[in-house]
């Protein structure tokens, strides 16, 4: 009975923090201190999904999400200057387009969430396995398997780092040793060294 | 002969173990008394806050010593029989130094982020398994739960060097999440030849599977390639030398913690070195057997003999191994470069233990293990 | 990169003349595999000879300086405290010889039979010093201040007051270099510690007078006598030297022998 009360108290306290901070995260003007208030309501949904016994999502939202995106965008922000510069405060137009659409898709979130049965399972008793479940479904291949998701996530996420190495490689010239951004005496003396150039000892030093 | 018969006999009885953790013990005394429930987990609570600072304070004081004496030094003498007490008199020190904050900080955040970084280690020392019988919680998904938090502990140090409005701070602590993230990588790799072994992610699955023989020897080369891997990887993201280019006192003064003074300086390291307790743990306890005693297939008579250890004596004497050898590491080896250190992972590390983890999945196919299982 | 470096003597002609020379020929560069392994020997090779140091207790090289306080050592190189040099070793013997002598009379220790001593031989106060002054200019920190006055005797520039300010000395012997008569030198003393400031200026010469060989060279005792004056060890003309200070309480002089001897002296003077 206590039990369930706490339960009851924890579930909603836990959703009132999540609710906050996500409105936090939207209305901070600093934004490093809007992604910092994502990652707490990350972590604290994690904690909801604990509360539901869902202990796997729990650890995979906390590993991807606030280990993983929440950091990068901290990455990001820290990296360039927009961390000075405060948010700008939208215009009034762009506020009504704004209020107008989330309250329209908050009516059909609602209308959804309460047309749909759930069918409740009260004593809902997790098996043990739950992470074996996951991976072999994960690695079947039939109708009630996730192996083609599984690949073409991977495939995607080949894409994106593929993609990301080749916007982060420096461009230089072929068959060039790595010198720093056009140092031509560099080369020079590179060139000297295979014996193709002409570069006095006294040139290095000077 | 008698005394052999003595020791089998006690093994016997020894010989299943039947772990449980608080948690557990909470849950099963919750319909029968809500006090004892609540007793349970105010011991929880007492239990991790005693041994966070007892450790804080063993540690420190178990450093100071190991570096003297690595460097042809005593160490710590006069406070005290030993100088036991000088972490206590320099705690003290601490508590009662000014906490300042530079002008131009970010107030609030410079205040939080020492809590952040301390966090995890707390959380780490309620999941590891000290003995059958003493441990907060076994989550099922506790290694995963492990690499999760793990990513959690690089906010504080970022946090704490955004906060500062110093370059210096800045500077370190990019670098110790730049290098946290990168060796991450390599520590979940080796883990996963741990959790591939042994079949399960909890904790004490991982111990209990080790019945036969540590996951170190008992998987051939994978499992010793993996422990190897986990400790360069896990030092590394421990931010001790040779991998402390974050707070690199030459070039950065003191890195993400150089405008933290008085308590909030006293968290930083304590988090550091419950940090490396919990790393050390975590070795012992995936590859070392934990608590598991020592044992050699069928050879009933020494299993038995080791037996007569108790599993808390095993846990501490393998845990304190991987601690000095931590140390060890730290009092000889020169600091990496930047470059190097990214070369190491991203072109060392990190492959191997893609190959690792391919032939410890190869060795779990062919089920090639030194002993079998015993089922 | 270890690289294998081979050395060949060989004759080769230089403008029609066959000389020997030295050819050195590099060698490939060694694989990854086996610069991974050296690496790996290398940290290995590391870990053992920390934990030899670790392992043996022979190795510490700490002095718990209180405790060893009796018998400790410096090396002869020690750049502590300076110091003037006093040559006549015979009336330095006498010296010791008559305080182990007053020590043994009176059943006490030696540093307390020192401290009975009130009228000590002069002789054995004789330096090495001119008064030239090329310390003083030697000094980077001008923590040297030499006063020289105009002898009696031999009317000839003499030192007065030596003055060395320990508190901005930094000990880097160049004083000592510069001296070209071997008038000072630097000790093994470093036990400074003080409750006063004022105590860290002091004279080091405990006689005003010529150089040794000077005063060697004058047959009457006499004379010689009236060659030198007594210096303490406090007082003089320097501000900070000693306690005659304007608003400022005399200074608690440290209980060493030779201080408190000056003390009632300069305690004399000022009354």
């Amino acid at each position: 009975m206590i039990a369930d009360a706490v339960y009851t108290v924890m579930f909603y306290g836990f959703s009132a923090a999540v609710v906050i901070l996500a409105l936090a995260a939207v209305n901070m003007r600093q934004l490093l201190r809007a992604a910092l208030a994502l990652m707490g309501m990350l972590a604290l949904s994690a904690a909801l999904y604990i509360m539901l016994r869902a202990e796997f999502l729990a650890g995979v939202q906390i590993l991807v999400y606030v280990g993983g995106i929440v950091v990068l965008i901290v990455f990001a922000i820290m990296l360039t200057r927009s961390s000075e510069l405060l948010e700008d405060r939208p215009r009034t137009l762009t506020r009504w387009y704004g209020g107008v659409s989330s309250i329209l898709f908050m009516l059909v979130a609602c209308g959804a969430l309460c047309t749909t049965p759930f069918p409740v399972q009260s004593d809902a008793q997790p098996a043990g396995d739950e992470v074996r479940k996951i991976g072999l479904a994960l690695l079947e291949q039939g109708s009630a398997g996730y192996l083609l998701p599984f690949e073409l996530i991977s495939l995607l996420l080949l894409v994106a780092v593929i993609g990301g190495t080749v916007i982060a490689r420096k461009t230089r010239p072929r068959n060039q040793p790595f010198t720093t951004g056009g140092d031509l005496r560099g080369e020079a003396i590179v060139q000297a060294a295979r014996g193709q150039g002409d570069v006095t000892p006294g040139d290095r030093h000077s | 002969m008698q005394f052999v018969h003595t020791i089998a006999a006690a093994a016997a009885t020894n010989s299943t173990w039947a772990p449980q953790t608080l948690a557990q013990r909470a849950a099963d005394s919750a319909p029968h008394s809500l006090w004892l429930t609540a007793g349970y987990f105010l011991l929880a609570v007492v239990g991790v806050a005693a041994l966070l600072s007892f450790l804080g304070m063993a540690l420190i004081y178990i450093e100071r010593k190991i570096a003297a004496h690595f460097q042809c030094r005593l160490g710590p003498t006069r406070v005290g029989p030993f100088g036991l007490f000088q972490t206590l008199a320099d705690t003290l020190k601490l508590v009662f130094k000014e906490d300042f904050v530079p002008p131009k900080a970010d107030r609030s955040l410079h205040m939080l982020a020492p809590f952040l970084a301390l966090l995890v280690p707390v959380v780490l020392l309620a999941l590891i398994p000290y003995s059958p019988n003493v441990q907060v919680a076994d989550l099922n998904i506790g290694i995963l739960f492990i690499t999760a938090i793990g990513g959690f502990g690089v906010m504080g140090i970022l946090i704490a060097g955004w906060s500062s409005n110093n370059k210096w701070s800045m500077i370190g602590a990019m670098r110790a999440g730049a290098q946290i993230i990168s060796y991450e990588l390599s520590a979940t790799l080796a883990l996963l030849v741990v959790v591939l072994f042994s079949g399960t992610m909890s904790l004490t699955g991982i111990v209990l599977s080790q019945q036969d023989g540590w996951w170190i020897w008992r998987g051939h080369a994978a499992g010793f390639v993996a422990f190897l891997i986990y400790v360069v990887a896990s030092t590394a993201e421990l931010n001790r030398t040779p991998f402390d280019i974050p707070e690199g006192e030459s070039e950065l003064t003191a890195g993400f913690h150089t405008e933290y003074s008085g308590l909030r300086f006293a968290f930083f390291f304590l988090a550091e070195f419950i940090n490396m307790f919990t790393v050390s743990a975590l070795t012992a306890t995936l590859f070392l057997g934990g608590w598991m005693p020592f044992h050699v297939g069928d050879w009933a008579g020494f299993n038995a003999a080791m037996d007569t250890i108790p599993p808390g004596i095993w846990f501490l004497t393998k845990t304190s191994m991987v601690i000095f050898v931590i140390m060890w590491f730290r009092w000889t080896f020169p600091r990496l470069r930047v470059d190097q250190l990214m070369h190491l992972e991203w072109k060392v590390l990190l492959p191997l233990g893609f190959a690792n983890l391919f032939v410890a999945a190869v060795v779990v196919l062919t089920e090639l293990y030194p002993y079998p299982l015993a089922k | 990169m270890i690289h294998a470096i081979k050395v060949a003597q060989e004759e080769r002609l230089f403008a029609g003349k066959s000389v020997s020379v030295a050819v050195i020929t590099r060698g490939r560069p060694p694989g990854y595999l086996r610069v991974a392994f050296s690496a790996v020997a290398g940290l290995l090779r590391g870990l053992w000879l920390t934990l030899g140091y670790f392992w043996s207790p022979e190795a510490i090289v700490t002095r718990q300086y209180p405790e060893n306080r009796a018998t400790l050592q410096l090396t002869e190189r020690f750049r502590g405290n300076l110091r003037f040099k006093f040559p006549n070793e015979k009336a330095q013997e006498d010296h010791a010889a008559f305080i182990e002598q007053l020590a043994h009379e009176t059943q006490t220790h030696a540093h307390v039979a020192a401290d009975l001593v009130r009228e000590e031989n002069e002789t054995r106060w004789y330096h090495n010093c001119t008064g030239c002054g090329k310390c003083q200019e030697a000094c980077p920190n001008a923590s040297i201040k030499v006063f020289t006055r105009q002898g009696e005797i031999l009317e000839d520039r003499e030192v007065d007051r030596f003055v060395w300010r320990l508190d901005s000395c930094m000990f880097c012997n160049a004083c000592v270099q510069a001296c070209p008569w071997d008038a000072i030198e630097m000790t093994g003393g470093f036990e400074n510690a003080v409750y006063d400031r004022r105590l860290l200026v002091y004279n080091l010469n405990r006689l005003a007078g010529p150089r040794i060989n000077y005063i060697e060279e004058e047959e009457n005792p006499e004379v010689r006598k009236r060659m030198v004056e007594r210096r303490d060890r406090y007082g003089g003309q320097v501000p900070l030297n000693g306690f005659a200070l304007p608003n400022l309480p005399p200074v608690p002089m440290p209980a060493d022998s030779d201080s408190r001897a000056v003390d009632t002296d300069a305690q004399a003077r000022l009354t």
